[in-house]
């Protein structure tokens, strides 16, 4: 699954821009991940100039 | 059954508060869609300036009396905060030199206008924003809205939260990026031009020399930018490229660490969090109109349409939808007026040749040391423009005049000239796309 590092994420919402399914919203002030809609396609991680969403292993 | 509202808008950026405002002033139910809770806060890469006392898409914007005034639109914004005047724009060359278009030296010296302001931008939106709502405008803020769809009689917009919202037209002003202008298929027609992953660290106490500019550092392996920040002695450094893999901090570090620029940052601090813009880049729309939804800003343009290329169209987009429901005629037809002033001011003049560009990169072909030649050949101040097309007018004038010093002292940079030009454009973009994010829905 894809979390986005807090302390790296500038909130830009170029991940929530670019994600395909719309998974990534601000809510807060916040970007989070929808983990339901996500398909783990790896757009964000790619785009991102602070590399803040980043893969993790399912818990 | 929710509510129907006259119109929807979507983003309050400057378009999208522009056009809430003027929504409210001309009395239409309205409602104003943000994804953030806090519209003051900017957290995207931005220098925030706004061009004025020279030509920008046929306006000659000025400041008095609290307020910037669009003479030929015909309409003033409010704002009432921080300032910093800006004077041009320089090219810095890895050596040093320079090639200046404005005189920032003079200009501190009061001997030369500015031709931008650098303001607060999250204020100037705030300002708009509050008067739309003293004038009824309903404001949705943390509210993001990912999928739209026509109906009969209204289109229906849907936030993360699964509510709907009901208007008879729609302004989307939801920046280059547009989720509505994917969703309503206007990209099938655009040319993909790129993904600019851009990324820029603030600086405070740096000595730069002649700073009151915009400067771009040629000569690296990616864009470096330098743009003073409102307190005074702040900076933020950017670096971009269309290569979504390339190492923009690495390159950063080596920028950093090259004379002459480490002298400049000898002194210096970073502070506050870094920050950062991802855009996708596709060429300007045309019509930016289908399925009652009118596109107004960035979200129908490339990137950069400026604050006042994005509160321009929000302003026209809202009285044309204002004339079309006093007319009953919620349809193309009812908005021509804003397709209109699209086509008139921004599309024809510079959206044209925008959907044309996409450039082979000169660091492919020039050197570092070819660059620094080339800055010395014109050391003269060029006239301070901070108009995108002036600008690159005024580079191509100045070295047009020393084309055959080059060819003369320097046949081999000429023939490198040669090549960059006549670089095919398919292959600039087939390589663009292979190293960015083309748009998918």
């Amino acid at each position: 699954m894809v979390e986005i590092d807090k302390e790296k994420c500038s909130g830009c919402c170029g991940c929530v821009d670019h994600c395909p399914v719309a998974a990534i919203n601000v809510i807060d002030d916040e970007v989070v991940v929808d983990q339901d809609m996500c398909m783990e396609c790896l757009i964000c991680t790619k785009v991102c100039p602070l590399g803040a969403p980043h893969q993790v292993a399912q818990a | 059954m929710t509510e129907l509202y006259d119109v929807l808008i979507v983003g309050a950026g400057p378009a999208g508060a522009m056009a809430a405002k003027v929504a409210g002033e001309n009395g239409l139910k309205a409602a104003l869609i943000e994804r953030k809770t806090d519209i003051k806060t900017i957290r995207r890469i931005c220098t925030m300036i706004i061009n004025i006392d020279e030509e920008n898409f046929a306006e000659y914007i000025t400041y008095r009396n609290k307020r910037f005034i669009f003479p030929h639109n015909g309409f003033t914004v409010n704002y009432d905060g921080p300032m910093r005047k800006v004077y041009g724009f320089h090219i810095v060359t890895p050596c040093g030199n320079r090639f200046r278009i404005g005189d920032a030296i003079r200009g501190a010296q009061g001997e030369q206008p500015p031709v931008g302001l650098m303001i607060d931008k999250g204020l100037l939106n705030q300002i708009m924003v509050d008067e739309a709502r003293a004038n009824g405008v309903e404001v949705f803020t943390n509210t993001n809205i990912n999928n739209v769809r026509k109906e009969d009689d209204c289109v229906v917009l849907t936030d993360n939260r699964g509510n709907e919202y009901r208007g008879k037209f729609v302004i989307a002003a939801d920046g280059v990026n547009s989720r509505i202008a994917r969703k309503l298929g206007f990209n099938k027609d655009r040319v993909f031009l790129g993904t600019y992953k851009d990324y820029a660290r603030a600086y405070e106490g740096a000595e730069i020399p002649e700073a009151d500019v915009l400067i771009f550092c040629m000569g690296w392996q990616c864009s470096i930018s330098l743009a003073p920040e409102l307190p005074e002695g702040h900076f933020h450094l950017a670096a971009a490229s269309y290569n979504v893999y390339q190492d923009l901090d690495a390159e950063m570090d080596r920028f950093l660490a090259t004379e002459p620029f480490a002298g400049w940052f000898k002194n210096a601090r970073e502070i506050g969090h870094r920050t950062s813009c991802v855009s996708n880049i596709a060429s300007p729309i045309r019509v930016p109109f289908r399925d009652n939804v009118l596109l107004v800003g960035d979200a129908g343009w490339m990137q950069e349409t400026s604050i006042v290329g994005a509160i321009m169209p929000g302003w026209s987009a809202a009285n044309a939808v204002t004339e079309a429901l006093i007319r009953g005629e919620i349809n193309r037809e009812g908005v021509k007026n804003y397709l209109e002033w699209w086509d008139k001011y921004l599309y024809q003049p510079y959206g044209k040749r925008l959907a044309s560009s996409g450039s082979a990169e000169i660091r492919d072909f020039l050197s570092a040391q070819d660059i620094d030649y080339l800055a010395s050949l014109v050391p003269e101040v060029q006239p301070g423009t901070l108009n995108f097309f002036m600008i690159m007018r005024t580079i191509g004038r100045a070295f047009s005049a020393v084309l055959p010093q080059i060819q003369e002292e320097r046949p081999d940079i000429m023939q490198k000239l040669m090549a960059m030009r006549s670089f095919p454009r398919e292959r600039v973009l087939a390589k663009r796309k292979n190293e960015g994010c083309a748009i998918i829905s």
